[in-house]
């Protein structure tokens, strides 16, 4: 069951190369551009969102060649009873699977004295309960065939509850724990899962909020996400420098904290 | 009558597009070529009975998926794989039906191998008509491909011995084949790379032997031209004819090699056949000189088993003197046990060709 001394080498050494892969909000932002790079880089890729034109529109765009590089799947992650049938379509029609990422996420803005449970509960669901949805069919899917990659887009949000969005937070951090404890049932299969910790990443989530910091362009988010995806980094900040900022935010007294509209 | 090819999409009706429930996980597994060179994921079944088999072909349908037959998985290539859709793995039906040992006709299911086969019959005397390089390999299987062993000039391939088998078609009939019944289905599915049907129970007529040993004969041809003068002028005699060619070898003596020559013993030669067609009697020991178990052997072969060290010792082998390999020659008529013909199942590979380098002496030496 177990990978051998000689496999794990190999794992280090090969150079990962995806044929197959998922994309679950990959309608724009970040998806999209993961989708497009790796398409760049000879993979298929099934792109899974609701609004079916901007698929559409990707597909187009992409879909130049002899055969199909992106096969589309319109789908709302909250219908969860569709997943685990849907999921195997795709297995199916892609003819594997090496790699699925999820990218789906919303951040409505959310006023400082404001507690709107729809908006709360779509968070939750969105970013969350769909991507438990999706990962533990991934998760049945990879520990069987004993290889294969989860790459879940968490947020440095996820690091501390804070003060604009609880919720948010909240979704990003227990998604930080869900991917942990799935890396900790699947690394004894050899399968590789990647939590994506960015820091603003210029998309239309982030359109309108103003001046953020180190505010980063959408193809080098991409990028950088694959390619620490590629060698099956376990906690990746996005760009790296976030990782020394968010120690110290980490450790920050929670008296201290509290002052803080930050 | 109209065929309908297996690997073509069982084409589900539109509401059953996207299956509700979807294939169990528990059925996914990574399933590779003989080779190890290729593998897929696929749902694997594995039936222990027709009806099994059927239920298989219905779950495709429903599912919208392909289906791959599969035996023992020894083809070297990708011809038991399909990836993502249904591997129905036959292995487990693999009961032997009934068997006559007045007239040698067996029945089986698909799933048995020629191993199976001939440990079951050897002791009223019989033996399979063909044995593959391994004889791992199903019946199912062998059929689907058609296989030859070291004996195709004289007997043809295994098709040529079955007398009839019984085919599950897509559709989900039994059509019984033989050579007067459903002719066409019968030759078409033999060698028919599992594309028309499964076969789900075969007849094959087997081999009568009066001995459990074979004479064996080994020489050595200098060249190309060598091996083909022996190979013609002994293809009507001979039962079995082998060559390993010294793939050094180059220039004039291109096609050096060393051949075994196999042939049954007639009824009567072998004082004991009550003895030799024992199944312990063609298990080969387990270790060698009684001591150093085979199983390790490849280890302290393997540092030998590089280009340098087997080209000296085969050219070690060509310089020997002339009068010891003639002598050596004449007492090379040796029994061996029937069992040894198949690829030898303890002996790793490199200590094979190690072993058949050392065994290479030339008839004649070029001067
Ligand atoms: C070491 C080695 C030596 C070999 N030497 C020889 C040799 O000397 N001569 C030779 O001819 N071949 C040789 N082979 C090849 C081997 O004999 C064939 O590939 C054979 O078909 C393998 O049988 P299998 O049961 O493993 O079938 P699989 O590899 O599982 O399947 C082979 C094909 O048969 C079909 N099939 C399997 N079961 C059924 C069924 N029940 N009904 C219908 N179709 C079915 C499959 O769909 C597939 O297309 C050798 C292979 C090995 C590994
Ligand atoms: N941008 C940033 O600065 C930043 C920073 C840190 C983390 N992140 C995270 O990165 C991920 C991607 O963000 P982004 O900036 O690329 O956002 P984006 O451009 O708004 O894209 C979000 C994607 O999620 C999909 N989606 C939303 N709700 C969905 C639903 N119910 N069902 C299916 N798909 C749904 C959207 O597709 P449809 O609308 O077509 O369904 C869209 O493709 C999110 O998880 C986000 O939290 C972003």
């Amino acid at each position: 069951m177990h990978l051998t001394f000689g496999e794990q080498i190999g794992c280090l050494i090969m150079p990962t190369v995806w044929k197959t892969a998922i994309v679950v909000g990959a309608s724009s932002g970040i998806g999209e551009e993961i989708t497009r790079q790796l398409v760049a880089q000879g993979c298929t890729v099934a792109i899974v969102a609701r609004r079916l034109q901007e698929l559409e529109r990707i597909a187009q765009s992409l879909n130049t060649g002899q055969s199909a590089k992106v096969l589309l799947y319109p789908h709302d992650v909250c219908v969860y009873d569709e997943v685990p049938a849907l999921f195997q379509k795709i297995t199916h029609e892609l003819g594997g699977l090496d790699v699925i990422i999820y990218a789906a996420g919303v951040m409505p803005s959310v006023q400082p004295s404001e507690y709107a449970f729809a908006k709360d509960r779509q968070m939750i669901e969105v970013n969350l309960l769909g991507a438990v949805a999706w990962f533990n069919e991934a998760a049945q899917r990879f520990e069987r065939t004993k290889a294969g990659t989860i790459v879940g887009i968490s947020s440095v949000a996820g690091e501390r509850g804070r003060y604009p969005q609880p919720v948010y937070c909240t979704s990003k951090a227990a998604l930080n724990a869900y991917l942990e404890a799935l890396r900790n049932r699947l690394g004894r299969f050899g399968v590789k899962v990647v939590t994506i910790k960015p820091g603003p990443v210029a998309t239309p989530m982030t359109e309108g909020l103003g001046k953020l910091p180190l505010l980063i362009p959408v193809d080098r988010a991409a990028r950088e996400i694959i390619q620490s995806a590629q060698r099956g980094k376990a906690n990746v900040f996005i760009p790296g420098i976030w990782r020394w900022i968010f120690l110290i935010i980490r450790n920050i007294p929670s008296f201290v904290f509290q002052k803080l509209k930050f | 009558m109209a065929i309908e090819p297996l690997n073509t999409p069982i084409q589900p009706k539109p509401t059953e597009r996207m299956p509700l429930v979807p294939l169990p996980y528990d059925r996914l597994e990574r399933v590779s070529a003989w080779g190890m060179n290729t593998s897929v994921c696929s749902y694997v079944y594995r039936p222990t009975t027709i009806e099994g088999v059927r239920e298989v072909f219905e779950t495709a349908r429903t599912q919208g998926r392909k289906v791959a037959l599969r035996g023992s998985g020894c083809s070297y290539g990708d011809a038991s794989l399909l990836a993502e859709n249904i591997s129905l793995d036959l292995t487990r039906m693999n009961r032997i039906l009934a068997w006559s040992p007045e007239t040698g006709v067996i029945t089986v299911e698909p799933g048995a191998t020629i191993r199976d086969i001939w440990r079951y019959v050897i002791e009223d005397g019989w033996w399979s008509p063909v044995v593959s390089g391994t004889m791992m390999v199903s019946l199912g299987g062998a059929l689907g491909m058609n296989i030859h062993g070291k004996n195709n000039f004289r007997v043809g391939p295994i098709g040529d011995h079955v007398v009839e088998f019984d085919l599950l078609t897509p559709k989900g009939e039994i059509l019984r084949c033989s050579r007067t019944e459903n002719t066409e289905l019968f030759y078409t599915a033999i060698g028919g790379f599992g594309m028309l049907g499964c076969f789900v129970r075969i007849t094959l007529q087997l081999k009568k032997i009066y001995s459990g040993h074979l004479s064996v004969h080994a020489f050595a041809t200098a060249d190309l031209r060598g091996l083909f003068q022996e190979f013609e002028a002994r293809m009507g005699v001979a039962d079995y004819l082998v060559a390993w060619v010294d793939c050094f070898a180059k220039g004039k003596a291109l096609g050096r090699s060393l051949v075994h020559q196999a042939d049954y013993l007639p009824k009567g030669v072998d004082p004991v056949p009550a003895q030799t067609l024992r199944v312990q009697h063609q298990d080969l020991p387990e270790t060698l000189f009684g001591v150093i178990p085979k199983s390790l052997m490849w280890r302290f072969l393997k540092p030998l088993s590089i280009r340098r060290s087997i080209r000296k010792v085969v050219r070690l082998a060509t310089t020997k003197p002339i009068d010891r390999r003639t002598r050596h020659l004449r007492s090379y008529w040796i029994t061996y046990r029937t069992g040894s013909l198949s690829i030898s199942r303890e002996v790793s590979f490199s200590t094979r060709v190690l072993c058949r380098q050392k065994r290479r002496k030339p008839v004649s030496q070029p001067n």
